[in-house]
């Protein structure tokens, strides 16, 4: 990486810190630290929604996604418009002009205390567990690719952010997102016009090689409730997962309780309605260009430099009868792709030149496995390897600020979710109800500091923790669905508090039961059945609540 | 200029009346519908509408992508 490229690194976390620290001016009372009392513009909050969605593993993990297994993915957002149109004309308004600071807070109106504590503290535990894990995706990735330590990796994301969120608030998170969100996107659009500039063959050809291995196969119509991307799944099970997560989760309801009005949150969650799979299909077509760009420069054999370097050393002679063979079937697959990008007659030669290749890698990714003994998947290195090898000095530097900014936007508004809901839900509701606005503020930016430490902890300590991790974002999508459950009951005029809490175990035990295989279904899914359980049962105990209230 | 405000055809509803402090009503407030009334559901077929011919040109592009380049 050339000197300018870590200059203009250095200078976008210098310029987020100082103009996240400037943001801080004004911010005296809690109103303004956690909601910028509710003066922002749609389109910064709009932004800020999409910056806190597209985190690290989006650039590095989707667009890889993208490499390997083409544009499918795509499907998991067809929900999401019609989450946001929903959600639009449902909750936004009722919280907004709640005037809560937490989602949670309302359902103690609604309900009772017991159902705004649950809720509260299972975001808690699952936020700030994938806090974590949203830091230690790209820090792992930098530290094989750079050959920094996992710690020094997390510190150069964790540290800033900790620092401009804690002193800045939400003022700071949001337009630091606003300008996260234009690098981001500046650097996928300025790498889509690279890659197309380089490419031997015109955009048609290269569509129709990426075509030919199955990389623009969009649509799969079949039901199946194993499969978990399919056309169904993305629009019904998409559904519900967007409505949980935009309309219930502490880290986007923040977002548009910062709006100035009902109509201005509104608006800043239709951005996403309208430019978020357009997005997407960007994030991924980075990938499938990249793989195209790979059909005419020979790619690494192993992606993760580190585990390379690894078996290099550690199985030399198996590693380099594997990187022969990989060699002769690239430049086999190379003149297949020249031909086939000549004549769509000689398709069929560069899929199987293709497969030939893939067959190969199978092989030493499996070799990796056995001498390293960590899983060898490296579609995480595929694009940052291509970045660093391929694209010209400055863009390699906007990138490494552009996935680093990606991160940095979703542990921000993560962190600062976290501290609210810690300090509206718990601290100031059982702990202290009366105080100085200074008393709560300072304890709103040391529970702020207090999570950015334990997610930076959580993040250093990923790799032994990984188990634990699973388990806890396995846990998280139990209740997922189950939590918009109690807010669609509280929709019910007939609901009772009764059936809420309980609607909710019952909803959270039965997408533990489906995630176990009784009967089994995908992830998709888990928000259908746990939102259509607690509504159910819900309503069923309310019904009895109601008879005995009557008596 | 706001386009998505534009596309956006929920007016802006009186909030100052029905809003309060967080702690000034202890209430249960169901979610009941507040765009429930005919011109409510009328702004709300229109904005779904909109948004969704959006989503259907994406999508009718990402078939044409399919099929035009998957063999």
């Amino acid at each position: 990486v050339h000197t300018l490229d870590w200059i203009i690194v250095a200078a976008y976390l210098s310029y987020v810190v100082i103009d996240g620290i400037r943001r801080s001016k004004g911010t005296h009372e809690i109103e303004g630290y956690f909601l910028a009392n509710r003066n922002l513009p749609w389109w910064a909050v709009g932004l800020s929604v999409m910056a806190t969605q597209l985190s690290a593993v989006t650039m590095i993990g989707t667009t890889g996604q993208g490499a390997t297994d083409g544009i499918r993915f795509i499907q998991f957002y067809f929900g999401l418009p019609l989450a946001m149109v929903i959600l639009g004309v449902t909750l936004v308004p009722f919280l907004h002009r709640a005037r809560v600071f937490t989602a949670y807070e309302y359902l103690e109106r609604r309900f009772d205390a017991k159902t705004r504590s649950l809720t509260a503290f299972l975001f808690l535990v699952s936020r700030g567990m994938s806090c974590g894990a949203i830091i230690s995706a790209p820090a792992v990735v930098f530290s094989a690719i750079f050959g920094w330590s996992i710690g020094w990796s997390v510190a150069i994301m964790g540290i800033p952010t900790v620092i401009y969120t804690m002193i800045g608030g939400v003022q700071a998170v949001t337009w630091a997102d606003v300008k996260q969100m234009v690098l981001i996107v500046a650097a996928m659009v300025a790498i889509v016009a690279v890659i197309l500039f380089q490419l031997p063959v015109d955009p048609d050809s290269a569509l129709r090689l990426a075509g030919a291995t199955g990389r623009l196969r969009t649509f799969d119509f079949s039901f199946n409730l194993n499969e978990t991307y399919t056309f169904w799944s993305g629009l019904i099970g998409g559904t519900f997962l967007m409505m949980s997560y935009f309309g219930t989760d502490q880290s986007q309801v923040q977002r548009f309780l910062t709006a100035k009005s009902v109509d201005e949150a509104r608006s800043s969650l239709l951005m996403s309605a309208y430019w978020k799979i357009p997005l997407q299909a960007l994030v991924l077509l980075i990938g499938i260009l990249v793989f195209v760009f790979y059909l005419f420069q020979a790619p690494p054999l192993l992606y993760n430099p580190a585990h390379e370097q690894r078996v290099r050393a550690e199985a030399a002679t198996e590693y380099q009868a594997l990187d022969a063979r990989h060699r002769e079937a690239v430049a086999r697959r190379e003149a297949a792709a020249q031909a086939a990008a000549a004549s769509p007659g000689a398709e069929p030669a560069f899929v199987a030149a293709n497969s030939e290749v893939q067959a190969v890698r199978t092989e030493a990714l499996a070799l990796a496995e056995r001498v390293t003994g960590q899983s060898s998947r490296d579609v995480n290195y595929i694009i940052p390897r291509f970045v660093l090898t391929m694209l010209p000095i400055g863009l390699v530097g906007i990138f490494i600020a552009a996935v680093m900014a990606a991160a940095m936007s979703s542990i921000a508004a993560e962190l600062n979710s976290l501290a609210t809901s810690s300090v509206i839900d718990f601290y100031r509701r059982w702990v202290r109800p009366t105080a100085t606005e200074r008393h709560y503020l300072t304890v709103s930016k040391a529970a702020t500091a207090l999570w950015g430490i334990f997610a930076c902890v959580v993040a250093t300590y990923a790799a032994t923790l990984g188990s634990l991790i699973e388990v806890v974002n396995r846990f998280g999508s139990f209740f997922y669905g189950s939590i918009l459950g109690v807010f669609l009951l509280a929709m019910v005029k007939k609901a009772r508090a009764a059936g809420a809490f309980i609607g909710l175990i019952v909803g959270m035990a039965t997408v533990a039961t489906v995630n176990f295989g009784r009967p089994s279904v995908s992830f998709l899914w888990h928000n259908v059945v746990g939102a259509v359980t607690v509504v159910v049962v819900g309503l069923i105990i309310s019904s009895f609540s109601r008879r005995e209230d009557a008596r | 200029m706001r386009p998505v405000a534009l596309l956006w055809p929920l007016a802006r509803v009186d909030t100052s009346a029905r809003s309060r402090g967080a702690d000034d009503d202890q209430q249960p407030e169901p979610m009941s519908t507040p765009e429930s009334n005919d011109a409510g559901r009328s702004r709300f077929q229109q904005t779904l509408i909109r948004v969704m011919t959006v989503q259907v040109v994406t999508l009718l592009l990402l078939w044409l992508l399919q099929v035009r380049y998957t063999g």
